[in-house]
């Protein structure tokens, strides 16, 4: 799943001894991953950088307390977790994260086609922990076990978050993927 | 024999992520309702993949020197923003300490503090010949002190603006390329929606003509 480990590794350790160039690179490599990770779990642009920005930081304060270097991402996927949670704690402390597809952040991109489009708003209706799953499975392409060890949750609970989620997914998509034909 | 049927989430999201045996597909295949079901999975999977990855706003550079436990009262009053306080203060003590303990005589002093003269004083005078050693001295280690202090400021300047300078390039640069990117995919969004626009045109330019004739 994560083609550049040996890479990575060589630049955790060098990062370990101080080298900030090497810490940039990694965060070169990184960056567009976890922006929009936390673009998928946050909703919103500017949220997902100012969190990409504290991930990133604190990445760098607490990178001589990894020991194995070669499990850098998912170690930083779990601060990225850590760190959306929070905000989502702190801006919804008691609600549900339902209905915010029509808000305009998720339907102001004007690059992504119409199924992106629903999709995005699809994935909006779903809980932050399902949607944290879906995205780490389908989006980042994680196996269960690297998603448990992100999220700090057994196997079976990745597993029941990703598939309660696909069933909403699949309620609020198959009548919008219907339609088309139906009209035909 | 009855094989206990694997679920469907399973094949099409689990760890393999959509790559199902075929065995397992033929066997799906026999059973309209789990052919059905396999097929709106592998649809909703489709769709999600669909969703294209964008670029951050703005790119994220670590600017700060590392944190070495030895070096912390260093980056505390140099290697931080704060430095150019640090280092005025620095120099305004070394100013304050010339002036106090500096006599008038004091460029004479520092003459003696690089040549010092070697020959016997009378007792009576010694007093005041050490003080002014001592004096030159001080005003020499000083005056080395704050150069090196300023050199050093200077040489952390000069870095601390190469990398600015840097790392504003670098980001007008990624601005620009995201930029084109946007554009791009503007371009292929609006040719999407001529190309829609055509096939209905075509359409409705045949329906009227297939009227017409009847």
């Amino acid at each position: 799943m994560i083609p550049r480990v040996a890479e990575d590794s060589d630049l955790v350790l060098a990062a370990q001894r101080g080298d900030v160039e090497a810490f940039n690179r990694l965060i070169g490599r990184w960056e567009k991953r976890i922006f929009n990770y936390l673009l998928r779990i946050l909703g919103d642009r500017e949220d997902a950088m100012d969190v990409s920005q504290d991930v990133f930081l604190k990445a760098y304060q607490k990178i001589r307390s990894l020991q194995d270097a070669d499990r850098f991402s998912y170690w930083l996927f779990r601060i990225a977790h850590n760190e959306a949670f929070s905000l989502v704690r702190k801006s919804k402390p008691e609600e549900e994260w339902t209905g915010q597809g029509d808000g305009p952040e998720w339907s102001r991109r004007m690059a992504s086609v119409e199924v992106s489009l629903a999709v995005e708003s699809a994935l909006a209706r779903l809980s932050p922990e399902q949607r944290e799953a879906v995205v780490l499975k389908v989006c980042q392409g994680f196996k269960f076990e690297e998603i448990a060890e992100i999220l700090g949750a057994p196997v079976s609970t990745v597993k029941s978050r990703l598939y309660t989620g696909l069933d909403v997914l699949r309620r609020v998509l198959e009548p919008l993927a219907e339609r088309p034909a139906k009209e035909r | 024999m009855q094989r206990q049927e694997r679920d469907l989430r399973d094949l099409v999201f689990g760890d393999s992520l959509g790559e199902i045996p075929e065995a397992e597909l033929h066997a799906i295949s026999d059973h309209p309702q789990r052919r059905e079901e396999l097929n709106r999975l592998l649809r909703l999977r489709e769709s999600l993949l669909s969703l294209s990855e964008e670029e951050p706003p703005r790119r994220i550079v670590l600017a700060a020197p590392p944190e070495e436990e030895g070096r912390r009262w260093w980056n505390f009053g140099f290697g931080s923003p704060g430095w150019g306080f640090a280092g005025a203060c620095a120099l305004a003590a070394a100013i304050v300490f010339h002036a106090v303990w500096a006599p008038a005589g004091s460029p004479e002093a520092v003459q003696t503090a690089v040549a010092p003269p070697v020959h016997f004083q009378p007792v009576a005078a010694s007093s005041d010949l050490d003080e002014q050693k001592i004096q030159s001295l001080v005003d020499a280690r000083v005056s080395a002190a704050v150069t090196k202090v300023r050199d050093e400021l200077n040489a952390a300047h000069r870095q601390e603006t190469a990398r600015m300078v840097h790392a504003a390039e670098e980001r007008l640069r990624t601005e620009h390329e995201q930029e084109l990117l946007q554009v791009r995919e503007a371009m292929s969004y609006m040719n999407k929606q001529y190309g829609r626009q055509l096939v209905a045109n075509v359409a409705l330019a045949t329906e009227l003509q297939s009227r017409e004739l009847r």
